[in-house]
């Protein structure tokens, strides 16, 4: 962790990120920080960037202009005698496998169970021997409540245990921050509430979490701090009570007037 | 009139060059996999260079005769230093040849793979050359395990060509004999027999195959 200056650094600095797809700025100058153990949530409406600007952080799409440190190092780019130079992908892989990412679609690997799922990431990446990656996952698996179905394949399970497998998938990996980009959106609404729980379980543990989500009870409930974007930009950052009671933004507050408009809540 | 005494002659020699079939199939199917495999890896990630090679590959394979193919492998291999080497040649020209069929095959079957199984595997920090080996191509295989057991069954009813380069498989053995004895119609009855009984067990096994895949699709 070179240039990491102790527990003051932010572990993840988001300066002015950008980023541009055909000619538009899905991700326009967003800037914030989360600290370590620090529950993030970004709402906004569907094409405000969330996903995209999520994805930036962990150079899966990445930003076009701007910078990104995570506990005090540069993402993606190296200093080559005074000028600014895209990191050898080897690299970049590095610091992406710093981050766990939990997709809307779950992204599990059909051909493989869920135990081997979680096992895949150890093994490859991690290079630890077969058993011992077994063992980390079985005991990941079970924190997610899926013990007794390890052996299952995606197909056999249900919505909403296939990302409770993923989020063990990423947990197995150690990463210093979890990403969601809408880990619910996907699922039947009876389903919601079992993932959720896996979600508040880890933020209760101080695992640092940004969450691109439209489940606002959550967000009320569980996150320390409210990203509200809207048209690529970061427009309101602020506390949920304070967001959801009293946003300063008219946008935020139009957003939330038509959630309430919506389902009562 | 047909004799059924030289029916019953011919099974034996043929049953035993039904071995022969057996292998050269094996050897051609295992070539063509792995030729279908590469090309259609070029062509989807192997940049402007690798997809040109590939799709020239494919049209040069598709567009010549299986026969003339062999020919020019069995007289390269001996200009090469391995003259004699029918059943090499055989093998390396039916399954380059089938090859270009499997590559068409994988190749559809690697496009329809979501990408966000890719983004997964990235997201953890997999190389993109484990993404193919770990996530891409199973799965490709997977999926396209009936068309390729299609190709394979035209694999095995290619083999008879290797009877060019004086292979003796199954249909070569059939002509052996009914120079010898005149018995056109018995002996091609049991080598038809011989080949229906192959093509059988070709799709038996990739039926249990697909069976035993048929929950690891997604």
């Amino acid at each position: 962790m070179i240039g990491d200056a102790g527990a003051a650094t932010p572990l993840i600095r988001a300066d002015a990120i950008s980023k541009m797809f055909a000619d538009r700025w899905v991700v326009d100058r967003v800037s914030f920080e989360v600290a370590r153990g620090e529950v993030v949530c970004v709402l906004g409406p569907s094409g405000s960037g969330k996903s995209t600007m999520l994805r930036c952080l962990n150079w899966l799409a990445p930003p076009t202009a701007g910078a990104i440190y995570l506990a005090g190092e540069r993402l993606g780019v190296h200093d080559v005698a005074g000028v600014e130079k895209p990191l050898p992908t080897r690299l970049v892989r590095a610091q992406r496998a710093r981050f766990g990412m939990v997709f809307q679609q779950f992204n599990l690997w059909p051909h493989r169970t869920a135990l081997q799922n979680v096992m895949e990431g150890l093994i490859i990446v991690r290079g630890l021997a077969r058993g011992e990656a077994e063992a980390r996952a079985e005991a990941v698996l079970s924190r997610v409540g899926l013990a007794a179905r390890q052996d299952a394949y995606p197909a056999q399970l249900s919505g909403g245990q296939q990302q409770r497998v993923a989020i063990a998938r990423a947990l197995a990996m150690e990463p210093e921050i979890l990403l969601f980009d809408e880990p619910t959106s996907a699922l039947d609404p009876e389903l919601v509430g079992e993932v959720l729980a896996v979600m508040r379980d880890l933020a209760a543990r101080d695992v640092t979490m940004i969450v691109v989500t439209h489940e606002m009870g959550f967000a009320r409930e569980v996150a320390d701090r409210v990203l509200f974007m809207d048209e690529g930009r970061l427009v309101e950052e602020a506390p949920p009570g304070q967001f959801f009671s009293a946003p300063s933004s008219a946008r935020a507050q139009r957003f939330l007037d038509r959630l309430l408009a919506q389902n009562g809540r | 009139m047909f004799k059924g005494d030289l029916f019953l002659e011919a099974i034996g020699p043929v049953a035993s060059a039904a071995l022969v079939t057996v292998q050269l199939t094996l050897a051609a199917g295992a070539i063509s996999l792995l030729a279908g495999a590469l090309a259609a890896s070029a062509q989807v990630g192997g940049g402007f260079f690798g997809a040109f090679v590939s799709r020239a590959y494919v049209s040069l394979m598709r567009g010549t005769p299986l026969y003339v193919q062999l020919l020019v492998v069995y007289f390269g291999l001996a200009f090469a230093g391995l003259s004699g080497q029918a059943f090499l040649a055989a093998a390396l020209a039916i399954g380059i040849n089938s090859g270009a069929y499997s590559a068409e095959i994988l190749r559809g079957a690697i496009a329809a793979i979501p990408p966000g199984q890719i983004e997964a595997a990235q997201a953890i920090g997999m190389s993109r050359w484990r993404i193919w080996q770990r996530v891409v191509l199973p799965q490709a295989f997977i999926s396209s395990l009936p068309p390729l057991t299609a190709e394979l069954t035209i694999v095995l009813k290619s083999t008879p060509l290797a009877s060019v380069v004086a292979v003796t498989e199954m249909t070569y053995t059939g002509v052996l004999i009914q120079a010898r004895n005149f018995s056109a119609i018995e002996v091609f009855a049991v080598v038809a027999v011989g080949y229906i009984a192959l093509a059988q067990v070709l799709l038996r096994g990739s039926r249990s195959l697909e069976r035993r895949f048929r929950l690891l699709r997604g």
